[in-house]
């Protein structure tokens, strides 16, 4: 059974604004599925309607065979959703966030304090369960509001970028809690990121979306075989030749493009890049120079993207977060 | 839902709000500072030189449930500030998907500004009793004083909801409601008796939820003269349902 069917999904915001259009696919139950698409894609648009809080503007999506906008309260059951913002009450401790949530989702008061208190020990939290949540740092709080989202075991868990911000060793955790709770509890993970390494790390299932449409879907390993593109990185020992002589002669190679990344290092892409390594090396050759290192890897989601969608996905950094932060923390020192 | 699950789901949002207020006292005393400033600057002064008549009881006796009732619709009346703030932050999005009826969602925020209503009228009623006001104090009384300062400030705080969710940015709610404050308050009986206003805005009092509340106070705490309170709660309640179920409405357009 599927546990998320959208059919022909569109959603056109007040001010004739499309974020999504004729949005189809499915989810098999017990999979992780992730939606990749860099800034403004539609990704929380179409998060949004599946966790009931938005009506499409046209088509129809069911979570386990239950229509989203046509029975929404017996969707919110079954579901759990971790918004993009950090949307812990940051006025509340972090024990008092998952007590609320465990009362609105009606977990019996036996059960209650020992399912908190699992949680807070696996989300690595125990220790700072009586402090306000303005005093957690972004990681701390992405962890807590995981943690409140799967305290009543919802059969789908919706997380719209899990892990924007976190360090490495936050991002790992985060991941690790999701493929347990995969694992271990047979949850459905509907997730959305822009970050590569972390749709290749988690997801089963990959659709890559781009303005509002969905390009393709697949499995990374699937997705990669569509490209049979791969990259030669080689770092030239010195730069006193003419870049646009080697450039044409490389990319005179069928399906071959490349340029400098900077002026010694070299990225070429080329369909299978071990049949054309000798012939590229040869070409270097002749023009002089010779080669420091030299690296050659298959087709990365990035040229998945970037073949579905015509366009880099943006990398997003240290900086983007600490914007989100930033807005946080002034919202709550207006309040 | 059953009527138990609602009830119970509206108290949880209504006990995290004012766990929220226990965390930040703040602000709570802060807003006590503005009632005493009107009951001891303005309401002396006036008393002192008989400026409205107030028949045969003193203008700080009958300036006290006004001012009350000012200081309540004040400080409810910006509640929905919180909403928005809320929504930004994806707190409302997260209370949204979770099984809870939007009913239980504005019930519960309204109603805990009743929280803040209450603590105002204690100090309020502690310092004018310092100033020579008697109150009627029987059990009865009380309770309907209780109620009534919970159901205007839910009554305010769901209207506020409502433009919250109407106006959706912060700069032009502020605007607004700092409109629409100043005409419910002089167009109301809180600082004198309908009676001294010119005929037309004694219409308009009719329609001023304020001017109920101001009226079931007085007559609970100084006149006690009930006669007219079936009749005002009964308005004032009326209000109150229509403002909750706006702000149902409020909510689900927020998320829009
Ligand atoms: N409430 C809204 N009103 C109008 N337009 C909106 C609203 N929310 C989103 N949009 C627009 O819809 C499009 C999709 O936005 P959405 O937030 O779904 O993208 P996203 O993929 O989640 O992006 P990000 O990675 O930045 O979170 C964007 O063009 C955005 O400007
Ligand atoms: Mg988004």
């Amino acid at each position: 059974m599927n546990a998320i069917d959208v059919q022909h999904l569109s959603k056109i915001y007040r001010g004739d604004i499309k974020a999504i259009s004729d949005l189809s696919f499915t989810v098999g139950a017990g999979s992780v599925f992730g939606f990749l698409g860099p800034n403004g894609a539609g990704k929380s648009t179409a998060i949004k309607i599946l966790v009931t809080l938005m009506n499409p503007t046209a088509g129809d999506a069911r979570i386990f065979d239950i229509d989203v906008s046509q029975k929404p309260k017996e969707i919110r059951r079954i579901i759990g959703y971790v918004p993009q913002e950090l949307s812990a009450d940051g006025s509340l401790t972090g024990y008092e966030n998952l007590l609320l949530s465990a009362k609105l989702y009606e977990i019996p008061p036996k059960e209650r304090e020992q399912r908190i208190a699992d949680i807070l020990e696996m989300m690595e939290l125990a220790s700072r369960a009586d402090s306000l949540i303005d005093t957690y740092s972004g990681g701390m709080v992405r962890r807590l509001e995981i943690g409140q989202a799967m305290l009543h075991h919802p059969r789908v868990l919706f997380l719209d970028e899990p892990t924007i911000g976190l360090d490495p060793a936050g991002r790992a955790l985060v991941w690790r809690q999701i493929r347990k709770l995969n694992h271990d509890e047979g949850m459905t993970i509907f997730l959305t990121t822009h970050y590569m390494e972390e749709a290749e790390a988690l997801c089963t299932q990959i659709g890559i979306i781009d303005r509002g449409q969905l390009s393709a879907v697949g499995s990374p390993t699937q997705l990669k075989e569509t490209i049979g593109v791969g990259t030669i990185r080689i770092v030239l020992s010195s730069s006193q030749f003419s870049q646009s002589t080697l450039l044409d002669m490389i990319t005179s190679i069928p399906g071959a493009s490349a340029l400098f990344q900077d002026p010694q290092i070299l990225e070429i892409k080329v369909p299978n890049p071990a049949e054309h390594i000798t012939e590229i090396l040869q070409l270097i050759k002749t023009n002089g120079i010779s080669v420091n290192d030299l690296e050659l890897r298959g087709p990365t989601l990035e040229d998945v993207f970037l073949k579905y969608t015509g366009s880099h996905l943006e990398v997003a950094g240290p900086k983007e977060w600490k914007s989100i932060k930033q807005r946080r923390r002034s919202v709550r020192r207006a309040s | 839902m059953t009527l138990w699950q609602s009830i119970k789901k509206t108290s949880t949002i209504f006990e995290f709000e004012v766990r929220k207020l226990r965390h930040d006292p703040f602000e709570v005393f802060v807003r006590l500072i503005q009632p005493t400033l009107w009951l001891v600057i303005f309401g002396t002064v006036f008393t002192r030189y008989r400026v409205i008549d107030t028949g045969n009881i003193s203008y700080l006796a009958f300036l006290t449930p006004g001012v009350m009732a000012q200081s309540l619709m004040f400080t409810a009346i910006f509640y929905g500030i919180a909403i928005t703030w809320d929504k930004d932050s994806g707190i409302l999005a997260k209370l949204m998907v979770t099984p809870t009826g939007r009913g239980s969602i504005v019930l519960g925020k309204g109603m805990s500004a009743g929280v803040r209503g209450l603590l105002q009228a204690v100090v309020i009623i502690l310092l004018a009793l310092a100033l020579g006001v008697s109150f009627v104090f029987s059990p009865l009384n009380i309770l309907l004083v209780i109620f009534v300062i919970v159901l205007a400030a839910t009554c305010f705080a769901c209207l506020s909801i409502v433009f919250a969710s109407l106006l959706r940015r912060r700069e032009r709610f502020m605007g607004v409601i700092q409109l629409i404050t100043m005409p419910l308050f002089f167009a109301s009986n809180a600082l004198y008796p309908v009676s001294v206003m010119p005929v037309p805005l004694q219409y308009v009092t009719l329609v001023n939820p304020l001017y109920y509340v101001v009226d079931c106070l007085r007559s609970l705490l100084i006149t006690n003269d009930l006669s007219n309170i079936p009749l005002h709660l009964g308005i004032l309640l009326v209000f109150t349902i229509l403002f909750v179920f706006a702000g149902m409405y409020g909510l689900k357009r927020l998320m829009q």
